[in-house]
């Protein structure tokens, strides 16, 4: 369990820290930057609200029966789709919050597990750019 | 009959595409709930596997979830801030 909570955090930490350098990158390049910063932080706490939500969803799930946990984490998987539709539809229609950084906000926790769980070997990369790949 | 305005043609078409676009939400929550239905299998076979079953799990569906997210987010667009309509 003390696993899970350190996967946890370490995503959480990585989401917010790449948040920020998307924030300061698009500062330099958007204009007006406070509804991009708006839009990122309302975006990155749903997402992570999301994950936590997901979390307690799986953890309940594994202890159910195999048939009511499909249904269960099916249900929840719609509550949580609609809970986002309502996030994406304040940041179209409110002008004090960017879209693109809503959007952002809310799907950088794909990369950052995608980055930590997959393409976590440097070894690998630096190997094909410096041309050495095993053969 | 009034002839159909080129606004009224890009609004349907719209309107069919944010359907079409709202199919892809469907698919991650069968996946979630498939994969949740194996999990509480795996977790009752194997109790104590209980830890590693659900990290791998809440990773998966993680990334999942986000796929049905990108759906979402074109079926609004078109629904709620049509690009399309302000190019006629």
């Amino acid at each position: 369990m003390t696993d899970i909570k350190q996967t946890q955090k370490e995503i959480i930490r990585q989401v917010v820290i790449f948040n920020i350098v998307v924030g300061i990158i698009g500062s330099i390049f958007l204009r007006p930057i406070i509804p991009l910063w708006m839009g990122l932080i309302f975006g990155t706490l749903i997402s992570l609200l999301n994950f936590r939500l997901l979390y307690l969803t799986i953890n309940r799930a594994v202890t159910m029966a195999p048939g009511k946990a499909q249904k269960f984490t099916t249900m929840r998987y719609m509550i949580r789709y609609f809970l986002t539709a309502i996030v994406i539809l304040v940041s179209l229609r409110s002008p004090d919050i960017n879209t693109l950084g809503t959007v952002i906000g809310l799907l950088m926790i794909k990369l950052v597990i995608l980055r930590q769980n997959l393409f976590n070997d440097t070894t690998y990369f630096k190997n094909i750019f410096s041309g050495k790949e095993e053969k | 009959m009034e002839p159909i305005t080129g606004r009224a043609l890009i609004l349907a078409a719209s309107a069919i595409g944010a359907g079409l676009a709202m199919i892809a939400g469907i698919g991650p929550g069968i996946g979630q709930g498939y994969a949740a239905g194996k999990g509480a299998e795996g977790v009752g076979r194997q109790p104590e596997a209980q830890g590693d079953i659900v990290r791998t799990m809440l990773l998966g569906a993680a990334v999942a979830e986000t796929t049905g997210i990108y759906g979402l987010i074109i079926a609004l667009i078109l629904l709620f801030a049509n690009p399309l309509v302000g190019m006629l």
